[in-house]
C-alpha cells in the first residue's frame, strides 16, 4: 500500500522541471530517503518522456517497397490473377462407415464428411430437415497449424445450374436449407480455390 | 472541432495498432496486407536506428532495413510462435549491419565496436566513451516502438493531447495545445494527467 505523500503529478512536474523551488527541494529531500514507490514512478516517467522524444529517421518510401511486393506475391494474390485450384479428395464419410444401425436399415439423420487437399481439410456436417432439405455446417482447417481460416466465399452448384453462395464471417460457415442433390462445392481462400466434386447432400 | 495536425510518427491508422506482435504475425500469414504494413511501421525505426548506431550511413542503414524487411517476409512462418519480434529483428539487423561494415572496413567502427561471436545473442560491445551501447540503444528504440504503439491506441482526445505536448518538434505549449484542442487552459493539467495514466495502463498491458 502506498504511504508516500508524493503524487504522480508532482513527480511528473519534478521530472519536467516545472516545480517551484521550495516544492522541488521538498521532493528532492523525499527522494533521498529512498522511497521505493517514488523511484519506480520516476523511472517510469523518465523512460516514457525519453521515448516520446523519438527520432524520426529519414527513411525513403522506396526502401520498404521490395519487401511489400514480396509479401504480396507470397501471401496475397492480386485479385486479377487466377488463384491456385486444388481438388479435394474425400477422406471420411460417416455414411459409408459400418454401424449396427445401418444393418437394421436405419438412416442416420446427420452426416459427417471430411475432404482433404495438400494444405487443408474441409469438414462438412449435414443434418436432414423435415422438408427434405439439409442444414449444412462446414469449416476449413489448414493442415499445418489447424488455425481456423475464414473463407472468402462458398459456392454450391449443381448440374441444373442452380447456385448457392455465401460469404462467411467466421471460420464456421452455415448453409441453412440446401435441397437434396449432388453439388460441386467451391471454397475460396486467399490465393487458392478448393473444389469438392460430387458432394452428395441429403442422399 | 477538427483534429489538429499531428506528426505522422504518432498517428494511428490501423486496426492492428493495439495488437501484440504475435497477433500481427498471424494476420500477416493469413494474407492481411494491413497487418503487414502495421508490423513494418512499428519496427522500421528500430531497425534503421540500430543500423545507424552501429556506424552505418543513412544510405547503408536504408539498405540494411530493406534487407531485413525482405528476410522478415521470408521467415514469417518461422516466427508464428514468437511473442515479441524485437529479439529476431535485433539479431538480424546486427548481422546485416556487421556484414556491411566488414565490407566497408570502416576504421572508426573497428576501433570502437568489438564483435564477439560467442556473445552474438547479447549484442555488440561499444568502447566509445559516452555513447550508449548497442544494447542500450536497442532498449531505447524498443521503448519508442512500445510508446508509439500505446499512443496510437489511445482515444483521439488523449492521443492528440499527448502528441502535441510531447511529440511535436518543438513541443507545443499548454496554451497552444489548449487552443488547438479547444480545451480550457485550467483543465490542461488534469487532462494531461488523465491521459498519461491512460497511457500507463496501456503500456503496462503490452509489457513496457
Amino acid at each position: 500500500m502506498k504511504r508516500c505523500p508524493m503524487t504522480f503529478e508532482i513527480l511528473l512536474e519534478y521530472c519536467e522541471g516545472a516545480l517551484k523551488a521550495t516544492t522541488k527541494e521538498r521532493v528532492r529531500r523525499h527522494l533521498e530517503t529512498g522511497c521505493v514507490y517514488c523511484e519506480r514512478q520516476l523511472a517510469w516517467i523518465q523512460r516514457v518522456l525519453s521515448a516520446f522524444q523519438r527520432e524520426n529517421p529519414p527513411i525513403p518510401a522506396h526502401v520498404l517497397a521490395p519487401a511489400r511486393t514480396l509479401y504480396l506475391d507470397r501471401y496475397v494474390r492480386p485479385e486479377s490473377s487466377s488463384p491456385l485450384v486444388q481438388w479435394a479428395r474425400l477422406l471420411f464419410d460417416s455414411r459409408t462407415q459400418y454401424t449396427p444401425a445401418f444393418a437394421r436399415g436405419e438412416q442416420e439423420p446427420s452426416r459427417h464428411q471430411i475432404y482433404r487437399t495438400d494444405g487443408y481439410e474441409i469438414e462438412i456436417w449435414q443434418e436432414m430437415l423435415p422438408q427434405g432439405e439439409c442444414y449444412l455446417i462446414g469449416q476449413v482447417l489448414p493442415r499445418r497449424d489447424h488455425a481456423n481460416v475464414i473463407p472468402k466465399e462458398i459456392i454450391l452448384s449443381n448440374s441444373a445450374g442452380h447456385t448457392l453462395r455465401i460469404t462467411p464471417v467466421a471460420s464456421e460457415f452455415h448453409l441453412p436449407s440446401v435441397p437434396a442433390g449432388h453439388y460441386q462445392v467451391q471454397v475460396s481462400l486467399p490465393g487458392v480455390d478448393i473444389r469438392l466434386s460430387e458432394v452428395a447432400v441429403g442422399l | 472541432m477538427s483534429l489538429p495536425e499531428v506528426s505522422s510518427a504518432c498517428r494511428s491508422s490501423s486496426r492492428y495498432a493495439r495488437k501484440p506482435d504475435h497477433d500481427l504475425i498471424a494476420a500477416c500469414l493469413s494474407g492481411d496486407v494491413t497487418a503487414w504494413d502495421t508490423l513494418i511501421d512499428r519496427y522500421k525505426g528500430l531497425v534503421y536506428m540500430l543500423a545507424r548506431r552501429m556506424g552505418l550511413s543513412d544510405a547503408d542503414a536504408s539498405d540494411v532495413l530493406q534487407e531485413v524487411s525482405l528476410l522478415l517476409v521470408s521467415h514469417l512462418s518461422d516466427l508464428r510462435d514468437v511473442t515479441k519480434l524485437t529479439p529476431w529483428l535485433a539479431i538480424t539487423t546486427k548481422r546485416e549491419a556487421w556484414r556491411r561494415l566488414r565490407q566497408q572496413e570502416a576504421a572508426i567502427t573497428i576501433e570502437t565496436i568489438e564483435y564477439d561471436a560467442a556473445d552474438e545473442e547479447n549484442g555488440l560491445k561499444s568502447k566509445a566513451a559516452g555513447l550508449p551501447t548497442p544494447e542500450e540503444s536497442l532498449l531505447a528504440l524498443e521503448d519508442q516502438a512500445l510508446v508509439r504503439q500505446a499512443l496510437s491506441s489511445l482515444p483521439d482526445r488523449c492521443r492528440n493531447l499527448l502528441t502535441l505536448l510531447y511529440c511535436e518538434e518543438p513541443p507545443c505549449s499548454y496554451a497552444e495545445t489548449a487552443s488547438r484542442l479547444g480545451i480550457a487552459m485550467n483543465s490542461m493539467g488534469p487532462n494531461r494527467l488523465r491521459c498519461l495514466q491512460h497511457l500507463k495502463k496501456t503500456l503496462d498491458a503490452i509489457g513496457f
